[in-house]
């Protein structure tokens, strides 16, 4: 294979932005725990290991603003569920601290939806709402039960529910109290269309409100269409940190062929100039400056090397090359 | 500990408790079932009051232990803990909740036990120390899930704290007057349940022979132990989340 990228060949944080860098746009920190001015929760040198000596996170430096929408998005085992769960409170770091602002209201929804099963929906999401934020919480439960489509299925028993109405019921229950801070933790999985597009508004307006949102993901065109910021982490680590833009600009804005081949790959193919060849499971992912002019010698490129192509297929770059870009390490192989 | 968060988790055992009326019937039943062939059989007084004390503290310690650990295995009370409920107030509500729910079901049973005896007159002083007891052997119930770290090794850890505070109550053997034995019953926390099903079942007989001495020092065993083991709760709740937060997670 020629014109394969490397990470060295890449700025390890992407070039501008407002929180351009591992480091958020925050004072230096200075005690461990000292106050980000600005910030809901913000996190100093902060690490976790799992038993056994297992790294999972860290170190990392993070602040979360009011207004912003934070995504985390990272292959799996990057640390984004570890890095959220600490953010919350619900792991307790092995160094650095993770701290939420004074009365910073918080809503968090876990990875898995536990509930209390022998309670219906409506139930359940105003127990939880009573929890987090007293009686008055209760009030915007059936809002959020008509908006997430369980309107119907108030009075079904959580047990009852189907993946996808336990999964939305979590997110009723994180929502209902009107947090400050919501934590949500791949938040669009198992949720039909409307219900995401009823997701992306709720969060909308929690943080137009003031509130911030910080949620990982692996679902990166959620993560484009709604985050103010995409937070990469690789290997346990902050690798970018930057508004989706900025990390597009990272990937070049280059159109992306990307060509999937049958096994065994050949060894070798001699791509044309400005063409940079990503290898992916399947086969490449090319960068071509000159979009989808660059096509027939790509196809030529190919014939030569005697590929047979299963599907080559033109796209717009997304933030999977933007984190390709940063790590070298293409996002499917991982995620 | 949070006010909002008052009374949420006694309220929900209680609810929990109610729909699931499943279980709710097999809790009325078994002890009955168990009871019964005992209570018509004849058996000798300090044999029947043996098997009810065994019987009624092990239903509130087993019930309070296995479900909260199950609880904690599924997940849920991490969430309830990350949710904003002190766990404090989770461990010594959801005592006090179970303990009222389990003295109603075995109602019946104790009932039963002191019909067959012919001391129903009894009964609300029987209920009443029932329900004291329960609470004792409740709180040692969420006390052990608190430590432990599966359902197995709550469900050892229940067997072995109950039985071994039954026989220092005297429930297996009457202690020699004077003995260290003797002492530690003056002070173990179920001679209470003990002392009354045994007056009880033998007619007031237990009474008259001093007995009534004996009624209060386990009611003063009894409240001793109530405070001691709702302290090492709380103590244990201080703990119990950050045993939560030190578990493995999925990265």
């Amino acid at each position: 294979m020629s014109g394969a990228r490397t990470a060295a060949e890449w700025p390890a944080t992407p070039r501008a932005g407002p929180h351009a860098g591992g480091t958020p746009s925050a004072p230096a920190a200075g005690a461990p725990g000292a106050a980000t001015p600005g910030a809901l929760v913000w996190t100093r040198a902060l690490s976790f290991r799992y038993r056994r000596d297992r790294a999972a996170l860290g170190p990392v430096e993070l602040a979360v603003a009011c207004g912003e929408i934070v995504a985390l998005a990272g292959p799996n085992g990057s640390g984004k569920s570890t890095l959220l769960r600490l953010l919350a409170g619900d792991l307790r770091a092995t160094s650095g601290t993770a701290v939420r602002a004074a009365g910073t209201s918080m809503g968090y929804a876990a990875d898995e939806a536990v509930h209390l099963d022998a309670l219906d929906t409506r139930e359940n999401a105003a127990f939880f709402a009573r929890v987090a934020g007293g009686g008055a919480a209760v009030a915007a439960v059936d809002r959020l039960l008509e908006v997430f489509g369980l309107g119907a299925e108030a009075a079904t028993p959580a047990a009852e529910l189907s993946f996808g109405g336990r999964r939305k019921l979590l997110l009723v229950e994180a929502l209902a109290h009107g947090p400050d801070l919501l934590l949500l933790d791949e938040p669009t999985v198992g949720l039909d269309a409307a219900a995401v597009a009823a997701l992306e508004v709720e969060l909308r307006a929690a943080a137009g409100a003031g509130g911030a949102v910080v949620m990982a993901t692996n679902d990166l065109y959620a993560a484009e269409a709604l985050a103010t910021r995409v937070v990469f982490l690789h290997e346990g680590r902050v690798v970018a940190d930057a508004p989706p833009d900025v990390l597009l600009d990272c990937a070049r804005r280059a159109t992306r062929i990307e060509v999937a081949v049958p096994p065994p790959r050949p060894s070798a193919v001699a791509f044309p100039p400005g063409v940079v060849a990503l290898e992916t499971p399947d086969g490449w992912t090319l960068e071509a400056a000159a979009g989808s002019a660059a096509l027939p010698e790509v196809c030529a490129a190919l014939a030569a090397a005697g590929v047979r192509v299963e599907t080559l297929r033109v796209r717009p770059p997304d933030l999977a090359d933007a984190f390709a870009a940063v790590t070298g390490t293409a996002w499917r192989e991982e995620a | 500990m949070s006010g909002r968060a008052a009374g949420l988790a006694f309220a929900l055992e209680w609810r929990t408790a109610l729909r699931r009326r499943r279980l709710l019937v097999l809790n009325v039943a078994v002890p009955l079932l168990l009871v019964l062939p005992v209570a018509t059989a004849g058996a000798p007084a300090h044999h029947a009051a043996a098997v009810y004390a065994v019987l009624f503290v092990l239903f509130g310690t087993f019930g309070a232990a296995i479900p909260l650990l199950r609880d904690a295995e599924r997940g849920l009370v991490r969430r309830l803990l990350v949710g904003g409920l002190p766990a404090a107030r989770l461990l010594l509500e959801r005592a006090a909740a179970a303990a009222l729910v389990d003295t109603a079901q075995l109602t019946p049973a104790a009932i039963l036990a002191l019909a067959a005896a012919g001391a129903l007159p009894a009964a609300p002083l029987l209920l009443a120390v029932l329900l004291a007891t329960l609470l004792m052997a409740n709180l040692l119930g969420v006390l052990v899930a608190a430590v432990a770290r599966s359902v197995a090794e709550g469900a050892l850890f229940a067997a072995v704290a109950t039985l071994l505070l039954l026989h220092a109550s005297g429930v297996f053997r009457t202690p020699r007057p004077g003995s260290l034995a003797a002492v530690l019953e003056a002070a173990a926390p179920y001679r209470a349940l003990h002392e009354t099903l045994l007056t009880e079942l033998t007619g007031g007989a237990t009474r008259a022979a001093g007995g009534a001495a004996g009624g209060a020092a386990g009611v003063g065993a009894l409240a001793l132990g109530l405070v001691a083991v709702a302290a090492l709760t709380w103590l244990a709740s201080l703990r119990l989340a950050a045993a939560l937060a030190r578990a493995d997670g999925r990265g």
